[in-house]
């Protein structure tokens, strides 16, 4: 075999220019496929994370039957203990309370539905970091009757930092909630969704003003890691009950947004493997080339007993060399631009970020740096190569000495 | 007898490959012993090619039969055939005879490799050999750094280098000068005498005829004329 | 002759070059049914967003543009008399449109309320065809609303349900009213549609101290959605300065947007395709110029001047990508034409797609100077593509292609 490896490796070497125009194509496409896949999947992942640590958390628990109906009568215990149990998971790192609905607000003669949420505010910002969000003003103290809002909420609403809110809504159980805030910080979330109805206030106040005194809507988890959520979801299913309260993913609690990115990963997928598939046609035909202008000294091989399963090992591995030489130039040549977009994600102008907001979507690029489509490259690349492998295999197979030495 | 080496008999070729058939070899009965040093000659078109790529085992014949080393190689199997051609014949042929990516030396080790001996012995028997054809100096050059002459050298003795029954050689010299094909005529008459190797080789090089010791001409598929001119000279032990 | 010559060499060796039209033919047929798909996919979104979202032009007050608050109405009385004279308005629909919080027994959400003329807010919009459950506003039921089916099912509501929905009135005090569902409509996710639910205009006059006329909005639909430039401009002078009159490209810029986003991923595309296949061109060529050394140095020798032998390798090239060309444009045109009528069924993925704005079913289309573009750039490929193996062919001198082999 290390024949077989040390003469690929020599005729590679032998006919550089050929070698590397070969090998320039899978390069350009590898380079493709893996800029694109990474701004692809980097975007996206900025706008789930950007979503998920803003508001719905990697997992999130309620009482059963809450989230269909998101319904203000169906709301757990804020009990110290069971926050134990889900911190208790494996992979669980942070639980926040929460407790929402939606509200009417009114102020300076103008009304908005907006989504009222009450949330420990010490918590809510290591969450978060809605401190950092802010662009005017302070964050909420525990248990004063103030607010923080979003950005386009303060805008459309005319309301600034120490006007006061007006808000009413249903409370639990039927009871008026009627309520008034300060605002005591602006803050631009994100997303633009948040920033047209966002209002925070501390969770005793939204308990007072939703009379839901000790309860909340959910409990709102992040795990140490976003891949790792599985194992936490199955240890509360073990350990919660669950006739009574429901454990979401974020996949179920964003599943829409989910399969459009999955949609768009997968259209652009069929898009790369199109161009593979055009690269491999230009690969199949330089393995032709190859294998005619050789073709005497595979017929001198085959003469004097070189079998044709080694004669095909060797041209195999030609042809593997080509595409491991364009995976690994391509793959160089994309690092640094990949990590460009990572470090410095562009943000659109106003124009797109209108588009963007159409489609829920932070308006930035940004790329991923993710060792997994580099692998996936190689995947495919050597899939390639396997079926491009079948041409020498059956020509070699027929080859004739006498024939081939008749040139 | 034991020392036969090649049996032909009746051989017959018919090429069907154009329109009209080609009747290459049209019975060709031939028996070379060991250590015979035999030229097969005849003009464009004879069949010689035909015939030494039967002996070869690097063609079938349309008709008879052909024993080499007493195996009747008509009755193996493609692969079979290859190991046979690799244990029991070296080739060398007119031109592009080498890997042109391996160096002399390992040009020479490579079928050795094939029949997977081990590497002390290998490289020893290349070296030697190298020596042998007058290459001694030249065992680390490619191909493109030798003369046409000295790739032929490097040919027989990689010929050689798998210990086969006989060498076919197939117009060995018509890509060389005076002095290269003196050269190598030379080198196998040596081993012809030394080792007493069997050759058998086609040519219509005047050069190389007038060294032979037997001559086989042959026209229009069929012998015309096989005659021994010199006695084989075995070196005594 | 040169011609001739050309032609015949390509088919001298048939796989090779057949395996060269297959890519080509592979690679044309894939960018014109991907461009075709993307343009379905637009097309569907452009056309939900001017149906649900925008209609062809809308009419604001100036105040309610920068706020769109209950106060910042105006008075039809000056304008509807314009907008049915004029030829070029082919619907109209005046509405009310506030903000408001909707509340069922189970729950509670935020909504935009749209007082509404059901007739002819059917003309503009085509509501009453998105009815799925129930009749509609002109049924016997006292207060009736309509509210889409994502928000029916989160408020956990049917047909004849109660619904509170808080609101302002005119003079800026909140109010309570309620209303029964007498319709459910499909709404399209990923346009903000869920949120919208109608009543008609009269119930929502009286309870929001609204008078007659008065009016938030009037969506108008024009003969002619390509020349609605045009009668923006003309209406302009026509109505009181205090109005704004937008076209839907400038209600949602998004549109245009996606057209220009369109423009640009083809073209990215086709330059991408292109260069891949420059790639499998030139090792052609080049293989096919390598393997007949000998014989084009002989038709140098015997006086082929290389301004012909280099034409010759050129006009192989574009003759082996011509071939493939009509074949793939055949093949893209076929599989287009196949499917636009019934449409591509992405069903599995509705909820991904509709939550973009996007319908399930697409129905391929691609305008006609898109064919042009994609032959021309291949055109272009293959001579860029010839350049290097045409060079190598006349670089050789007669004397060393004739002594190799």
């Amino acid at each position: 075999m290390i024949t077989v490896i040390k003469l690929a490796l020599r005729n590679l070497w032998r006919n550089k220019r050929r070698t590397l125009i070969t090998a320039a194509s899978v390069m350009f496409a590898a380079f493709f496929a893996i800029a694109m896949s990474s701004i692809q999947k980097g975007t996206w992942f900025n706008t789930l994370e950007g979503m998920l640590h803003n508001y719905t958390g990697y997992i999130q628990v309620h009482q059963k039957g809450y989230w269909e109906n998101q319904s203000i009568d169906l709301l757990m215990d804020n009990s110290p203990a069971f926050k134990d149990t889900l911190l208790n998971a494996p992979g669980a790192n942070k639980v926040l309370t929460r407790l929402e609905n939606f509200a009417l607000a009114s102020a300076n003669n103008k009304t908005k539905g907006v989504l009222i949420a009450g949330i420990d505010p010490a918590q809510a910002n290591s969450f978060s970091n809605i401190e950092d969000q802010l662009i005017e003003g302070r964050y909420l103290t525990p248990d004063k009757s103030e607010a923080v809002i979003g950005k386009d909420l303060s805008k459309t609403m005319q309301l600034n930092v120490g006007d006061t809110l007006v808000a009413i809504s249903q409370g639990y159980r039927g009871n008026n909630a009627v309520g008034q805030y300060r605002i005591t910080g602006i803050a631009d979330f994100g997303t633009p969704e948040f920033n047209k109805q966002m209002v925070y206030i501390p969770l005793a106040e939204a308990q007072y003003f939703y009379a839901a005194e000790n309860l909340l809507s959910s409990f709102v988890i992040t795990t140490s890691s976003i891949d790792h959520i599985d194992e936490t979801v199955q240890y509360y299913k073990n350990h919660l009950d669950t006739n009574q309260y429901e454990i979401m993913s974020y996949e179920e609690l964003i599943p829409s947004i989910i399969e459009a990115q999955s949609i768009d990963e997968a259209s652009s997928k069929i898009i790369l493997y199109i161009l593979y598939l055009l690269i491999g046609f230009g690969i199949l035909g330089t393995v032709m080339m190859m294998l005619k202008e050789r073709q005497y000294e595979f017929g001198v091989l085959k003469a004097i007993g070189m079998k044709s399963r080694m004669l095909f090992q060797m041209v195999a591995l030609e042809i593997l060399g080509i595409g491991i030489i364009g995976v690994v130039a391509g793959s160089i040549i994309a690092l640094p631009i990949v990590t460009y977009f990572n470090k410095n994600p562009i943000a659109l102008g106003d124009k797109y970020a209108e588009t963007y907001e159409q489609f829920n979507m932070e308006p930035l690029i940004k790329a991923i740096i993710d060792p997994r489509i580099f692998y996936e490259q190689v995947v495919v690349v050597f899939v390639m190569v396997l079926f491009i492998s079948i041409y020498p295999l059956f020509s070699l197979k027929k080859l004739k000495p006498v024939a081939a030495m008749r040139v | 007898m034991k020392n036969t080496i090649i049996k032909t008999k009746n051989l017959h070729k018919t090429y069907q490959e154009t329109k009209v058939p080609v009747h290459a070899l049209r019975g060709v009965d031939l028996e070379i012993k060991k250590g015979e040093f035999t030229a097969i000659v005849g003009p464009s078109g004879s069949g010689k090619s035909t015939l030494l790529n039967i002996i070869g085992g690097l063609d079938n014949p349309s008709e008879g039969s052909i024993e080499v080393s007493g195996i009747d190689i008509t009755s193996l199997s493609a692969s079979q055939l290859i190991d046979f051609r690799k244990k029991n014949i070296g080739f060398v042929f007119q031109s592009y005879n080498l890997i042109p990516v391996l160096t002399a030396l390992e040009n020479v080790e490579f079928i050795m490799l094939l029949q997977k001996r081990d590497k002390e012995q290998r490289r020893k028997r290349a070296v030697d050999l190298l020596k042998a054809v007058g290459l001694g100096d030249k065992i680390h050059n490619r191909p493109n750094e030798l003369s046409g002459g000295q790739q032929q050298r490097v040919a027989v003795a990689r010929a050689l280098a798998s210990k086969p029954s006989f060498v076919l050689a197939d117009e060995p010299t018509a890509n060389l000068d005076s002095t290269s094909t003196a050269n190598l005529l030379d080198i196998m008459e040596n081993l012809n005498r030394e080792e007493n190797m069997t050759f058998v080789f086609s040519t219509h090089d005047q050069r190389v005829i007038d060294r032979a010791h037997r001559i086989i001409n042959l026209e229009d598929g069929l012998i015309s004329e096989d005659k021994i001119v010199k006695k084989n000279q075995p070196l005594s032990r | 002759m040169l011609f001739k010559i050309a032609w015949k060499n390509i088919w001298r060796n048939p796989v090779r070059s057949v395996i060269l039209i297959v890519a080509i033919t592979l690679g044309i047929w894939a960018l014109i049914f991907i461009n075709g798909l993307t343009t379905g996919m637009i097309n569907g979104y452009m056309e939900n967003a001017i149906k649900n979202r925008t209609s062809h032009i809308q009419i604001h007050s100036v105040e309610y543009l920068a706020e769109k608050g209950i106060q910042n109405y105006f008075n039809t009385s000056k304008v509807l008399p314009t907008l049915k004279k004029d030829e070029n308005v082919i619907n109209f629909s005046p509405r009310i449109s506030i903000s408001g919080m909707i509340s069922s027994p189970v729950s509670t959400r935020g909504i935009n309320l749209k007082g509404i003329y059901p007739d002819l807010e059917n003309q503009v919009s085509e509501l009453d065809s998105k009815i799925i459950r129930g009749e509609g506003l002109k049924s016997d039921l006292n207060n009736p609303i309509l509210i889409s089916i994502t928000l029916a099912e989160k408020l956990n509501v049917k047909i004849k349900s109660k619904v509170v929905v808080n609101f302002q009135n005119v003079d800026g005090n909140v109010t309570a009213a309620a209303f029964r569902v007498s319709g459910i409509i499909q709404n399209v996710n990923g346009q903000n549609d869920e949120i919208n639910a109608f009543v008609p205009i009269n119930n929502l006059q009286k309870l929001t101290d609204l008078s007659q006329g008065e009016v938030h909005e009037i969506a108008i639909t024009t003969k002619d959605i390509d020349r609605v430039e045009e009668f923006q401009y003309t209406l302009r002078s026509k109505l009181p300065g205090n109005l704004v009159i937008q076209n839907y490209k400038e209600i949602a810029p998004d549109l245009e947007l996606m057209g220009s986003q369109i423009q640009l991923s083809l073209s990215i595309m086709i330059t991408i395709f292109m260069l891949a296949l420059v790639f499998g061109i030139i090792n052609t060529m080049l293989m096919a110029v390598l393997e007949r050394y000998r014989e084009l140095g002989m038709l140098m020798a015997v006086g082929m001047n290389k301004a012909k032998v280099f034409f010759m390798v050129v006009l192989e090239t574009i003759f082996l990508t011509f071939v493939g060309v009509p074949l793939g444009m055949a093949l893209g045109r076929l599989t287009i034409f196949g499917t636009a009528s019934r449409g591509i069924n992405l069903e599995q993925w509705a909820d991904g797609l509709n939550q973009v704005g996007m319908t399930s079913v697409i129905h391929p289309a691609l305008e006609g100077k898109y064919y042009l573009v994609i032959a021309l750039s291949v055109l272009i490929t293959a001579v860029l593509a010839s350049l290097y193996p045409a060079r190598k062919a006349t670089s050789l001198k007669p004397v060393d292609a004739l002594r190799k082999l």
